[in-house]
């Protein structure tokens, strides 16, 4: 047979029934009678159905292989078989069924996934799995629920404490507070009693001006009886009066003296730390205060020894007023 | 007679009533106790009813096909697969009984006409060939639609239809088969074969130039190989998956 009389593409073209009605009766005949021609149809029949399962096919080669190869069982089986080789004997493709686009894939690979996946004995460890992983998801949602519990009862406990806390705090800082007040306080009062040491210095004569008169008077202490009540008779213009008082012996390192009324008992005059003086006939104090602040009534000085911060009353001096 | 030890593909299809594949070379005929064949329907048309296909027929008719040689069966598988491919090209139902009615028509002119000249076995069986494919036609226009059985009608669709028998499983089986067929290959068959298909369009034309001087082919021998082994594998294959 002469070779010119056909080539591939005539053979594709035949094989897809896309010759006239002459060329195709030709080539029928020479399928049988020409072995050559019927080889080329087995090999050009091959590279056909495996460029269209590769994906190689398009327009109208494609369209005719869809509509009047597949036609026939048979050749559907050799697209199948071809399916299958390209599978086993080459780094396959996989091809979309609908537009024949190639998509490169392992198709070996996949295969054996498949197959691995498809063993009975693995789909059952499959289903074992699937029960253990629900059961492990059911107990885990349990203990997430159990969990969630105690989170919540933890942060309660939490909260509950920190409201402790801040009610100790509060009360910290009460009693901080209460503290600062008390040291304020004892401030308060070592500033009083800085004034009244201030105030007793002031009331001392040692350095009286001397344009000022002061009228000195010695007493004693009280006796029993009043009829024995000595009586200051104060000169006009006098400004201080000056009282020795006589002191019975004692061991009190500091005395204090309070000016009272004895008409109604309020305190005229107080004075601050008062240290006694030697005289011959014994201790006394001496204690100055304006004649300004006085009237002619009664009074009575009344004496504290002082020692370890308590005072204690020692004598009691009543005298008289009277202006002139 | 010789006959072929190698697997060809054959269907379980009817010559008359022979039936194909049960004695000698799969393939060949085997005939009934009486060496005759009876009557047998073949795509739903009935054919010639009134003579059947014996023993010493077949033989002569083998003889015929061989050409005086000695082919081992060969040159009747060959002859029955183009007819079968002729067939199947002209879209027939039943490519393969259609083959086979040729076969037996042919083998009947010859046992009654002892000898047939003045032409080559293989233009006679595709004149035989043309006549029962115009029969066919003929039948199959006289009988309507509705009386065909429900899978034998057409389909809008060819491509959906195959994709629609196509099932997973089926794939998968004829995965297993053609991996099973390629490890019955000799050695260097399976090079061949693998060799031969790698690479894609020009990488797979200089592929197969190389391996053609490799193998000291011409291009065409060694498409010829390579395309028979494919047909032994198809072969294989089908057998294999109609034993599944």
């Amino acid at each position: 047979m002469d070779e010119q009389t056909y080539n591939d593409q005539l053979v594709a073209e035949y094989l897809l029934g896309s010759l006239s009605e002459e060329e195709t009766e030709r080539l029928d005949e020479l399928s049988f009678t020409d072995d050559d021609l019927a080889e080329r149809l087995r090999a050009v029949e091959n590279d056909l159905v495996d460029a269209y399962v590769r994906g190689e096919l398009s327009g109208q080669e494609l369209e005719r292989f869809k509509s009047f190869y597949l036609a026939s069982p048979l050749r559907r089986e050799k697209v199948r078989f071809a399916e299958a080789f390209q599978t086993v004997a080459t780094p396959a493709v996989v091809v979309d069924q609908e537009d024949r686009k190639r998509v490169p894939v392992d198709r070996s690979v996949a295969r054996q996934w498949r197959r691995f996946l498809a063993l009975p004995a693995l789909q059952w460890g499959l289903a074992a799995a699937a029960l253990l992983i629900l059961a492990a998801g059911g107990w885990l949602a349990f203990e997430n629920l159990h969990m969630r519990e105690q989170i919540s009862q933890a942060e309660s406990e939490r909260a509950a404490l920190s409201e402790r806390e801040r009610e100790l705090k509060a009360e910290i800082a009460e009693k901080e507070s209460s503290a600062s007040e008390k040291e304020k306080e004892m401030a308060s009062l070592r500033e009083r009693v800085a004034q009244l040491e201030e105030s007793a210095r002031e009331s001392q004569p040692p350095s009286l001006p001397d344009q000022l008169s002061i009228i000195p008077f010695a007493l004693t202490p009280q006796s029993r009886g009043v009829s024995g009540i000595p009586t200051l008779s104060i000169p006009p213009d006098t400004d201080y009066v000056a009282l020795q008082l006589g002191l019975e012996p004692g061991d009190h390192p500091f005395y204090r003296a309070e000016l009272k009324s004895l008409t109604d008992g309020r305190i005229i005059w107080r004075s601050g730390k008062l240290k006694a003086r030697s005289r011959d006939e014994g201790h006394a104090l001496v204690v100055t205060f304006r004649i300004a602040r006085l009237k002619s009534q009664r009074y009575i000085l009344e004496v504290y020894g002082i020692a370890n911060g308590s005072a204690e009353a020692v004598a009691s001096y009543p005298f008289s007023i009277i202006k002139q | 007679m010789n006959l072929p030890a190698f697997v060809c593909h054959t269907s379980n299809h009817t010559f008359g009533t022979l039936t194909f594949g049960q004695t000698g070379f799969v393939g060949q005929p085997s005939f009934d106790a009486g060496g005759k064949v009876g009557d047998t329907a073949i795509s739903g048309i009935e054919w010639k009813k009134d003579w059947a296909l014996t023993e010493s027929a077949f033989s002569r008719f083998l003889h015929w096909l061989d050409e005086g040689a000695d082919s081992n069966g060969e040159k009747y598988l060959e002859m029955r697969r183009r007819l079968v491919s002729y067939f199947d090209r002209k879209n027939c139902l039943s490519p393969d009984e259609l083959a086979d009615e040729t076969l037996n028509r042919v083998a009947r002119r010859l046992e009654e006409e002892g000898d047939i000249i003045n032409t080559t076995p293989a233009r006679y069986c595709y004149t035989v060939a043309k006549f029962v494919f115009l029969e066919y036609l003929r039948r199959a226009q006289e009988s309507s639609l509705d009386e065909l059985p429900a899978y034998r009608h057409p389909s809008l669709n060819p491509s959906a239809v195959a994709e629609m028998e196509e099932s997973r499983e089926r794939e998968e089986s004829r995965l297993d088969c053609l991996e099973s067929c390629l490890r019955k290959l000799e050695p260097e068959n399976s090079e061949l074969i693998f060799q031969y298909y790698l690479g894609e369009q020009r990488a797979k034309i200089e592929n197969r130039r190389a391996l053609a001087a490799r193998w000291k082919l011409t291009m065409n021998a060694l498409s010829i190989r390579a395309c028979r082994i494919r047909s032994r594998l198809e072969a294989c294959v089908g057998k294999c998956s109609e034993g599944k």
